[in-house]
């Protein structure tokens, strides 16, 4: 037999909260966990109905589904366990994960429940989940955005030299002596179409050139934590280290957070895919700095890039992976490069990993300056 | 005489026929060196320079340019995005510039 005080000191060292009522709802143990999850003393919740720890809708009903319970034996949540709201003393409500068994005592029916507090993990998942969003949207539109730049870059040359071919050879067909009219049809009809691919190539790139990147004050410690929190998330395997080796929280720089975080979960991912099959499975982000730029580097123990891959890596459509389209670092370059940075790739090491390094200005004012005096 | 620097080899035989066409003299070079080195413009002239160069930046060629003492018209072309040639126009000193793809017309603007 266990005595009473030992079964109290139980209740009180357990993380989660533990309540039990009898079958009219009215509570008979509370224990510690409770009085810091709910902020009523045991005192003021022992012989209260239970449903004074529930939104006013639920605590309406609740008193119905014990009887209906106790009744019929069905279940709503005995046994089962669910996630369900609870409501603070302040009235806030709290998200618990609630499960209930039923013990049949001398004095009666009780029903025990168990309540873990789901706020932190809420509050997690939720933080991850807007992140994950935000990175969605920004690497379709930035996809998309650069597509259409790397297209209308690589078809603005033949286009020129096409049209300007088309309208001198036209005038000639008009110049002879005896002009082929049908000729003449053939070749206005051409101009006018190389003029609508033109102009295809020009909206798009309108479009491409509205988005300017949106410069505010970030941390950078927060921001790669963040970046290798988002790829952790992503990986089928958790045998892969990922980690920053940069923990100045107070750093801050002036730059598109969505749009860094991009890259950087770019060039993290692909680190991560370069050391799947490897002995030595890591990852590292350090940051370096000096008077005018931050860098930041991705390093991993993979088996190294060659000159003859690194030459054609920043080309959009060249890519040697399998899955889509190979333009990732295209992208990551000239978002870089909108900031005023590069992205590059250190030289080949023979038993090295590769290092991709993301340089930011510290000040794009002073980078600018710097760029019209050379 | 219209001269023109321009590395693409089709786009840069395409300026140059499209001018030969209508009878106007035209010189064309595939770099800034070799404008400097072989060309004479003159007051009357007309340059048109690709931004986009090997060697000798686009941009860094106009600034000589503009600073002969005869100094030609100049006028930029660019098949870049706007962010790169936002960044040359410090050079520029108020060039125009034609952004490709261009029809024939945006360059007779000039001529």
């Amino acid at each position: 037999m266990v005595s009473s005080s030992c079964l109290h000191s139980v209740l009180d060292t357990a993380v989660n909260g533990i309540i039990i009522i009898d079958d009219n709802a009215t509570i008979q143990v509370y224990n510690r966990a409770c009085e810091n999850l709910f902020g009523y003393t045991s005192e003021e919740a022992v012989g209260q109905n239970v449903n004074l720890l529930m939104p006013d809708a639920v605590a309406a009903q609740h008193d119905g589904y014990i009887q209906k319970y106790l009744k019929s034996g069905d279940a709503r949540v005995v046994g089962i366990g669910r996630e369900v709201v609870a409501r603070h003393k302040d009235g806030t409500q709290i998200p618990v994960e609630l499960s209930v068994g039923e013990a049949q005592t001398e004095s009666g029916h009780q029903f025990i429940g168990v309540l873990k507090d789901l706020r932190a993990t809420k509050e997690y998942e939720e933080r991850l989940r807007v992140l994950q969003s935000n990175l969605v949207t920004m690497t379709r539109v930035n996809a998309l955005d650069e597509m259409g730049a790397a297209i209308a870059h690589e078809v603005n040359q033949p286009l020129t030299a096409l049209m300007l071919y088309l309208q001198t050879g036209a005038r000639r067909a008009r110049a002879t002596e005896q002009p082929d009219e049908a000729m003449i049809t053939l070749m206005d009809k051409a101009v006018t179409e190389a003029a609508r691919a033109g102009q295809i190539i020009q909206r798009m790139r309108n479009f491409v050139e509205r988005q300017a990147p949106q410069c505010i004050g970030t941390g950078l410690a927060t921001l790669i934590d963040d970046c290798l929190e988002l790829v952790r998330v992503g990986q089928e395997t958790d045998d892969v280290e990922f980690v920053s080796s940069f923990v100045d929280y107070n750093y801050h720089l002036e730059l598109d957070s969505v749009q860094i975080q991009q890259i950087l979960v770019n060039l993290i991912r692909n680190a991560g895919e370069a050391v799947k099959d490897r002995p030595v499975k890591k990852v590292v982000v350090s940051v370096e700095r000096d008077e005018e730029n931050v860098f930041v580097k991705v390093t991993d123990t993979g088996a190294g890039l060659d000159e003859d891959v690194v030459s054609h890596l920043f080309k959009a459509f060249t890519g040697t992976k399998r899955r889509g389209l190979g333009i990732g670092l295209a992208i990551s370059r000239s978002i870089a490069q909108n900031h005023g940075g590069d992205l590059t790739v250190e030289p080949y090491e023979e038993g090295k990993g590769a290092t991709f390094t993301l340089r930011l200005p510290v000040n794009s004012k002073a980078t600018s300056k710097a760029e019209a005096v050379v | 005489m219209i001269y023109i620097v321009e590395d693409d080899v089709s786009v840069r035989d395409a300026i140059a026929r499209m001018f030969e066409s209508l009878d106007l003299s035209c010189a064309a070079f595939a770099d800034g060196e070799s404008f400097l080195a072989d060309a004479s413009p003159r007051l009357e002239d007309t340059v048109f320079v690709d931004l986009h160069l090997p060697g000798l930046a686009g941009s860094d060629l106009i600034e000589k340019v503009a600073a002969l003492d005869e100094a030609p018209q100049i006028v930029a072309i660019s098949g870049q995005p706007l962010w790169k040639i936002t960044r040359e126009l410090p050079k520029m000193n108020a060039t125009p510039i034609v952004r490709k793809p261009l029809k024939e017309q945006d360059l007779l603007t000039y001529v």
